[in-house]
């Protein structure tokens, strides 16, 4: 039996009871949707030479019988679902004019709304296609907000994380987010904070815009307003060089194991937590985000729209009209 | 349908052990990002196992630690790493009770990561690290021995 220092022991570790747990599904999900035979994956079985006598685990995981049959990726096909999203000029920001009424389907909505919005998360399950059709949130970080829809094609994966505020395809993603502070240095987050205020949209906006870090490109800000919500847009592109940054250790949305990669982040969220979900989605060389900030009846909100570099130029105008053009907001 | 209802039954278990296994991998890590990996890993190669895995939890329990140890392995030999904001612990006073684990041997460590967090037994620890009973209670003998130490200099720091 445990001697009786063991009670002292279990005290201590009853801090960790206080430590918030990332919900990490997502990060599941992005390691499924690589859907790399398990020959190729990183397993247990890799690391059995190095594993040190305790944890050395007898292999017989690794020499487990081959899956019966691979896990089909509820999502594949997105790539070519995105493809077949109708082509718009790309939205980087809109104004009041341009905002369809909510209770109309926007012109570049690929299929118009014909049920009533479903919430997100998908009640269908996390990691799941999203039916065509227009959903909502009504939180973002933990903030009740009032509703935000968006109208979607076909080609979009629910991701979201317990407040259902994300989700993403393979060419990028759309996120709802809230800023607690913003790193001064992108390129060193460990370096320090902004140090002004970021409770207004002025505020906020200054912070991402002076932020440091060798952003390629900062547009001006615009005046927006989406549904009598007032607020500013503006879009930033990730230096496509991020050698001198700081790095850090684990998996990217493409490697296939554990990298040193480059840790480049811009925000936490008031929850202090890494501004992306589960901390997996730093900003890759090249990325563009447009940024939505807005001041939702005295609640700061931020939507932002993230390319990955890569796909073409007209899968990302696609991406980010089908978002962008869609998005309305409750009246309180 | 049978990927559908295994994701299902997979995702059912994430829910049932997450907190405990997240919290008992950092505790053996010390690191959040390398404790969010693993777990994501291990539960990532058993979605892909589908339904070949019988017992999804203690695969998982057993898979995410052995990750986890190989990733601390292969970070030690990653020179050029500092951790990033996103591997430090919410609050100091565990980032100092972490930094007391860190002085056990990754053995020990994995003991009581699984004996104080996960609330294993000792046979139950022995049965997920491949080990006997008797070689836990050992490893918990001695990581109490450098932890009574440890948190003896603590207290009076």
């Amino acid at each position: 039996m445990p001697d009786d220092f063991d009670s002292a022991v279990a005290d201590r570790f009853k801090l960790l009871d206080h430590v918030r747990v990332p919900d990490t599904w997502s990060r599941v999900e992005l390691k499924v949707l690589d859907n790399r035979p398990a020959s190729d994956t990183w397993s247990p079985g890799q690391f059995t030479g190095e594993v040190v006598t305790m944890i050395d685990v007898k292999t017989t995981d690794a020499a487990e019988p081959r899956q019966k049959r691979p896990m089909r990726v509820v999502v594949a096909g997105i790539l070519a679902a995105a493809a077949a999203v109708v082509a718009v000029a790309f939205v980087v920001i809109r104004d009041a004019d341009d905002v369809t009424p909510a209770d109309e389907p926007s012109s570049t909505a690929t299929v118009p709304p014909t049920t009533a919005p479903r919430a997100l998360p998908n009640a269908t399950g996390k990691g799941t296609s999203l039916v065509p059709g227009t959903y909502f949130v009504d939180s973002v970080n933990g903030t009740k907000t009032p509703r935000i829809f968006v109208t979607l094609g076909t080609g979009w994966t629910d991701i979201s994380n317990a407040e259902g505020d994300i989700w993403q395809d393979r060419i990028g993603y759309l996120w709802f987010s809230r800023i607690g502070k913003v790193f001064s240095d992108a390129c060193h987050p460990s370096d320090g904070y902004y140090p002004g205020p970021v409770a207004t949209v002025d505020g906020v906006v200054a912070a991402l815009r002076e932020q440091q870090g060798g952003w390629a490109d900062v547009t001006a800000p615009a005046d927006i307003s989406i549904d009598g919500y007032a607020g500013k847009a503006f879009q930033r592109t990730a230096p496509a060089d991020m050698s001198a940054c700081s790095t850090r250790f684990g998996r990217t949305r493409t490697s296939t194991g554990p990298v040193t990669f480059p840790d480049f982040r811009s925000w936490p969220q008031p929850d202090g937590f890494e501004a992306r979900p589960g901390g997996s989605l730093p900003y890759e060389p090249g990325q563009i985000e447009t940024l939505w900030v807005l001041d939702l009846d005295g609640t700061i909100i931020v939507i932002s729209t993230e390319l990955w570099p890569g796909p073409s130029a007209v899968a990302h105008a696609d991406f980010a009209a089908a978002e962008l053009d869609s998005i309305r907001i409750e009246r309180r | 349908m049978g990927d559908v209802s295994d994701q299902n039954r997979v995702e059912t278990v994430y829910r049932a052990v997450h907190p405990r296994l997240w919290r008992s991998l950092l505790s053996y890590t010390g690191d959040v990002e390398l404790a969010s990996d693993a777990e994501a890993e291990a539960f990532a190669q058993v979605l892909r196992r589908g339904d070949a895995v019988d017992d999804v939890a203690a695969w998982v329990w057993r898979s995410a630690f052995q990750i986890a140890s190989g990733l601390l392995a292969a970070r030690s030999r990653s020179s050029d790493v500092r951790p990033a904001d996103g591997s430090t612990p919410p609050t100091d006073s565990v980032a100092e009770f972490l930094g007391l684990l860190a002085e056990l041997s990754p053995q020990q460590r994995a003991c009581v990561a699984l004996r104080y967090v996960g609330e294993y037994t000792s046979p139950e620890i022995g049965e997920l690290l491949g080990t006997s009973a008797g070689t836990v209670r050992v490893q918990l003998h001695r990581a109490h021995a450098t932890l009574r130490h440890t948190i003896k200099e603590d207290e009076h720091a």
